[in-house]
């Protein structure tokens, strides 16, 4: 097949990576949508996401067309996702049936996507992932019986402990800011829904300008741009504020437990950090895990002090930096037989490593162990697709973010972590035994 | 095709490498029979030859070496096909090609590994450090705590244990909480020589490396005496009675586990089977008991193939539990019925085209898929398997479900009361 490269890059802008060899392709349609063809050679799974910059924590808006904010239940851009599956003509399953692709969807705090993985049919299944988002179909029949499923995956998620030691920690640590609520909302808020909040949130958020397309694996551009032409369609632009309440900068509540049926204690040990302006930038992402990696790895003294006392596993003793707009927390969490005593132990070692700073030796290997985990994710089509669209909801650029990692100094790693996980922002959660 | 380098009657390299991947990965499978006498011990030696070598005598060490080779890892876990248990030790990291050091991955990985396994570190007593012993021991037992931790877990393992009941795969892939306790340190160097002379190998590599350079350096280790077990597999048909287990527990939402049994002798008939029964968001148990009539929220199938068994599970209220089993059964008898549409028989095929022509992305489904044909006469490629698939009938379909046969079920009754 011979690819008319020069066509391409009339209408396409190439986006390359000297470093990892690959390289994508992006453009913006006419109508507002963003859409970007990440090619994989040799690979035979095609993997396409459709989504939108809406999540869980989008409960507050107001649109450029109107002249107050509204305030809308709980739930509802999970609720979406569920119900835009189903058209007048049926299940969309069974549309993704007939090609053969696996289709899924996920909501998020911050973005609702729709997916499918493909590696036959590629062009019809992706003219179906196009057409069922944009025809959203709601019926105070279909909502209600909505309700009685959503309310089963709600329950299914008090039984589990990780989930509630998680939002149990966020609660604790948010006086004010929604990413503390379920993503699925509650029996109570998604009981108020109705087919007129559902079309009201559609009609903001699934506007082609706040969406992005990605199509990773096995796709040409102009069969896309093709497909694209035919089912895109215009919506008159809008713009859409998100309002968040003013959050303070103290923690709700330091210590946080819960009874539950587990047979060894779950932990989940949060630093809050103050959010100015909307998103923290690749570099100081970047700056961040190399210090977790370098406090928290398996490589790191604090690993091992935490595993020789027996407070950790290997396998579930994990860390990571959590954020978006308007929030943003380092995190630990694991299994532990005395989760108080390992929050001890890592605030010993936050203090200690302030004091010192990371070593020049520890600071190189952690970033090339950074730097081996981005090569390792563009082996996989989900996760380069997953990438792509989180990066681009949150105004960053997947390469940028892997060479920011070549030019971070250690300096700017010390200066950063004298900025993060203070003492007193610190929230400990933790899921017991039943008695 | 890929390419089987057979070092002796019992131990096969499997090429499958491919240079369109950025990473590698060498894979050991120890395939030996699963024993109470010697499961538990087999799990905590997995973890402790991994743990330290003589090279890296020192924990901290060896995880450093590999956070310089990029991120890389040396890992083990076990799981069990049919009766046998697998004691797996694998690496990954990135190919040479990225490393900007020019190092040779592969070399530096394979010997870590090979160290590891074949000349395992052992402290002055001759055994293995106690320090291994005792944490690799304390996470077993944690990993079978935090089992009990995930609900959804939990019931499948418990349901499985009731269908193989008279059966070796009745046996935790761990052994028991108490053998795990009852380990006797002493014994283990005896264990773990016989894990090295008694196993059936199978060493996969894939990804982008050397291969030529892995096989010849992997074949040099295997200059001593073996005398391998003869690996069995037993299917024992449904019981003639119904096998029905219960119990309660503090939890929002009860989970339903039913486990058959088949005398179906046609594998690709029972895949398809089982995709039209609960392998799919179309299929009849997510179509039907999931969205039709909302009895539960996840209700899905698959087949143990090996141990020619099908385990069912769901997540249902306390008072759907029974109307939850009904309608499942129903699905089954439908397809026994041959109540199965052209729609719904097309949409399985090209499900399992899907993810068949999808295997050769991704290192580790690679990998598993051959795992999976150890036992079998004859190895297929997907592509091979895929036109197995085609071939299966309708009438082969119907007759695999009428050979299914409902064995045991298992319920775990929620009994935490909503406002």
């Amino acid at each position: 097949m011979v690819i008319d490269m020069e066509n391409i890059n009339k209408l396409w802008k190439k986006v390359e990576s000297e470093r990892t060899g690959d390289h994508y392709f992006t453009l913006t349609h006419p109508t507002g949508l963003e859409i970007f063809v990440y090619p994989k050679k040799n690979f035979s799974t095609t993997f396409a996401i459709f989504g939108t910059r809406y999540g869980s924590i989008d409960n507050c808006f107001k649109r450029s067309d109107e002249l107050e904010a509204s305030v809308v239940p709980e739930g509802i851009a999970h609720f979406l996702e569920h119900k835009l599956f189903e058209s007048e003509e049926g299940d969309t399953f069974l549309k993704f049936a007939a090609t053969g692709a696996s289709a899924n969807a996920f909501t998020s705090f911050e973005s609702t996507c729709y997916l499918f993985s493909a590696t036959q049919n590629i062009y019809p299944s992706l003219e179906i992932l196009l057409d069922f988002v944009q025809s959203p179909y709601f019926t105070e029949e279909t909502v209600k019986k909505e309700q009685g499923i959503i309310g089963q995956e709600i329950k299914m998620y008090e039984d589990d402990p990780g989930w509630c030691s998680m939002f149990n920690m966020l609660k604790g640590m948010y006086h004010k800011h929604p990413i503390k609520n379920d993503i699925a909302g509650t029996v109570e808020s998604i009981s108020k829904i109705t087919p007129e909040y559902l079309y009201r949130c559609y009609n903001t958020f699934y506007n082609l300008s706040n969406m992005a397309l990605v199509v990773v694996g096995n796709a040409e551009c102009d069969k896309v741009l093709d497909i694209c032409d035919k089912l895109l369609k215009r919506t008159e632009p809008m713009q859409v504020e998100r309002i968040y309440e003013a959050e303070p900068e103290t923690v709700v509540e330091p210590y946080i437990e819960q009874k539950m049926s587990v047979a060894l204690p779950l932990f989940q040990l949060g630093f809050k950090e103050s959010v100015k302006g909307k998103h923290i930038d690749e570099k100081t992402i970047a700056e961040t895990e190399i210090i977790l990696d370098a406090m928290a790895s398996d490589a790191s003294p604090l690993f091992k002090r935490l595993y020789d006392m027996q407070l950790i596993n290997e396998s579930s003793f994990s860390y990571e930096f959590f954020e978006g707009e308007g929030h943003a927390a380092v995190m630990f969490g694991g299994e532990s037989r005395d989760p108080q005593k390992v929050a001890e132990e890592i605030n010993k070692e936050i203090k200690k490593l302030k004091e010192i700073g990371i070593d020049k030796e520890t600071f190189e290997i952690s970033k090339r162990s950074i730097y081996g985990s981005n090569i390792s994710g563009l082996n996989s089509s989900s996760a380069i697709a997953n990438a792509m669209i989180s990066m681009k909801f949150n105004g960053r650029e997947l390469y940028k973010y892997i060479d920011s990692l070549a030019v971070i100094t250690l300096e700017d790693v010390n200066r950063r972590l004298r900025e993060i996980m203070m003492e007193d922002k610190a929230v400990l959660s933790v899921i017991l035994p039943e008695d | 095709m890929p390419n089987f380098c057979d070092i002796s009657d019992s131990v096969r390299i499997i090429n499958l490498t491919d240079s369109k991947f950025k990473t590698f990965r060498i894979a050991f499978k120890m395939l030996l029979p699963l024993d109470k006498e010697t499961a538990s011990e087999h799990a905590v030696l997995t973890s402790i030859v991994c743990r330290l070598t003589n090279e890296y005598p020192e924990y901290t060490a060896l995880s450093r070496k590999l956070a310089s080779l990029y991120g890389a890892s040396i890992y083990s876990d076990i799981t069990k096909m049919g009766d046998n248990q697998v004691l797996n030790v694998a690496l990954s990291g990135i190919s040479g090609k990225y490393a900007f050091g020019g190092e040779k991955m592969e070399q530096e990985l394979l010997s870590i590994l090979l160290s590891a396994v074949f000349t395992p570190l052992k402290d002055e007593r001759g055994l293995f450090p106690e320090e291994s012993f005792v944490q690799e021991k304390r996470q077993i037992i944690e990993a079978i705590e935090a089992d009990f931790n995930d609900k959804r877990i939990y019931a499948i393992d418990k349901c499985l244990k009731e269908l193989y009941r008279n059966e070796k795969a009745g046996l935790s892939k761990y052994g028991t909480l108490e053998s795990v306790k009852n380990i006797d340190e002493t014994k283990l160097p005896k264990f773990w020589n016989n894990v090295l002379k008694k196993a059936q190998f199978v060493i996969f590599v894939s990804g982008d490396c050397d291969y030529k350079y892995i096989e010849n350096t992997v074949r040099e280790k295997f200059n001593f005496e073996r005398a391998p077990y003869k690996l069995t597999n037993e299917a024992k048909k449904a019981g003639q009675e119904l096998h029905v287990v219960s119990e309660e527990m503090k939890l929002a939402q009860s989970k339903l586990v039913l486990g058959f049994k088949t005398e179906c002798e046609d594998i690709n008939a029972m895949k398809l089977m089982s995709v039209i029964f609960g392998g799919s968001p179309t299929s009849k148990l997510f179509m039907n008991v999931r969205e039709k009539l909302s009895l539960c929220y996840y209700c899905s199938c698959r087949p143990a193939l090996l141990k020619k068994a099908l385990l069912v599970e769901s997540g249902v209220e306390t008072d759907k539990l029974e109307a939850a089993k009904e309608a499942i059964l129903k699905e089954l008898e439908d397809i026994r019925q041959g109540n199965i549409t052209e729609e719904e028989f097309t949409a399985a095929k090209l499900a399992l085209y899907n993810s068949l022509n999808g295997i050769e992305d991704s290192l580790y489904s690679l990998e598993i898929f051959y795992q999976n044909q150890i036992f079998d006469s004859e190895v297929l490629t997907p592509m091979e398997q895929l036109k197995k698939i085609e071939a299966v009938s309708l009438s082969d379909v119907i007759n695999a479900a009428k050979l299914t046969k409902l064995d045991t079920v298992y319920t775990l009754v929620g009994t935490t009361v909503n406002n």
